[in-house]
């Protein structure tokens, strides 16, 4: 099952997507035609703040780079493992590209992501 | 949702419902067994997954761990030949690279607290601890399964975070 598939019944963020090609559209201004999806990553348990909370990340990138990307923003240990969730409640799969994500679970036009930290998984 | 202490029973079958519910949806076909003589309740998904042009067959399940209080994850996986993967196997075939310290000591094969033969399970020590950091889970088994699912090559659709 295709992603664009399952999302079709959201036509909410149906709308955001046609939001985002406007945007690769007009963004002639920038050099590359890379479309940029704003990422609000808020902390939840035990985990760390951010100082800066709001990224443009390029939508293409898998949600595994954002994990590597924020381990080392908050300098965590080698062996502490970052967990990013959607809607509080579903960890998507490190190798999901953030554009599917946006698509499914972005609102206002962000995708908010909230992240907590363990040291083991079991 | 979330006690301080342990996940109860009834929070673990209503999120096992409503997550049975979307995967009917979806086709995905997890399975909600209950039997309250034997005091078991477990979701059960029989699956195949495909890792670099083989297939193998796959049954996961998410049981209710009552020595600890919270939903435990279990499965196996067999060769097309029918002989039963190694966790060395399992450990090659994840989605993301982990050492083998790391992935030994999150899974071990050991007799099922529900099923009493050999299933590869989770360790439940973290578990509660994982789940409290997230306190405003819509659905404790949708978080539960979806820290887990890239170790094991286990594709969630994302229909499970749209609750």
């Amino acid at each position: 099952m295709s992603l664009e598939n399952t999302c079709e019944e959201i036509s909410q963020s149906e709308s955001q997507v046609e939001n985002l090609r406007e945007h690769k559209e007009n963004g002639d201004t920038v050099k590359t035609d890379k479309v940029k999806v704003d990422i609000l990553l808020k902390a939840t348990g035990n985990a760390p703040i951010m100082k800066k909370k709001k990224w443009a990340v390029d939508a293409e990138k898998p949600i595994g780079w954002i994990m590597e990307f924020v381990k080392k923003y908050l300098k965590l240990e080698p062996d502490e493992k970052l967990f990013l969730y959607v809607n509080q409640t579903f960890a998507p799969s490190p190798d999901q590209v953030i554009k599917n994500l946006y698509e499914c679970f972005g609102t206002d036009g962000k995708l908010v992501l909230h992240y907590c930290k363990s040291q083991a998984w079991g | 949702m979330i006690d301080h202490e342990f996940i109860s029973l009834e929070a673990f079958i209503s999120s096992a419902e409503s997550f049975v519910k979307i995967s009917d949806r979806i086709h995905d076909d997890w399975k909600f067994h209950r039997d309250y003589d034997k005091q078991s309740y477990y979701i059960k998904k029989d699956t195949f997954i495909k890792h670099a042009d083989e297939l193998f067959k796959a049954e996961f399940n998410i049981f209710y761990n009552l020595s600890y209080g919270v939903p435990s994850f279990s499965f196996n996986i067999w060769e097309s030949s029918g002989s039963l993967l190694s966790l060395e196997d399992i450990r090659r075939m994840s989605l993301i690279e982990i050492k083998e310290k790391d992935f030994y000591s999150v899974i071990t094969q050991q007799e099922h607290p529900v099923f009493g033969r050999p299933y590869f399970v989770m360790h439940p020590c973290q578990t509660l601890e994982l789940l409290a950091s997230l306190p405003d889970s819509k659905n404790i088994i949708v978080t539960f399964l979806s820290l887990i699912t890239p170790l094991i090559n286990l594709k969630l659709p994302l229909e499970y975070g749209l609750l």
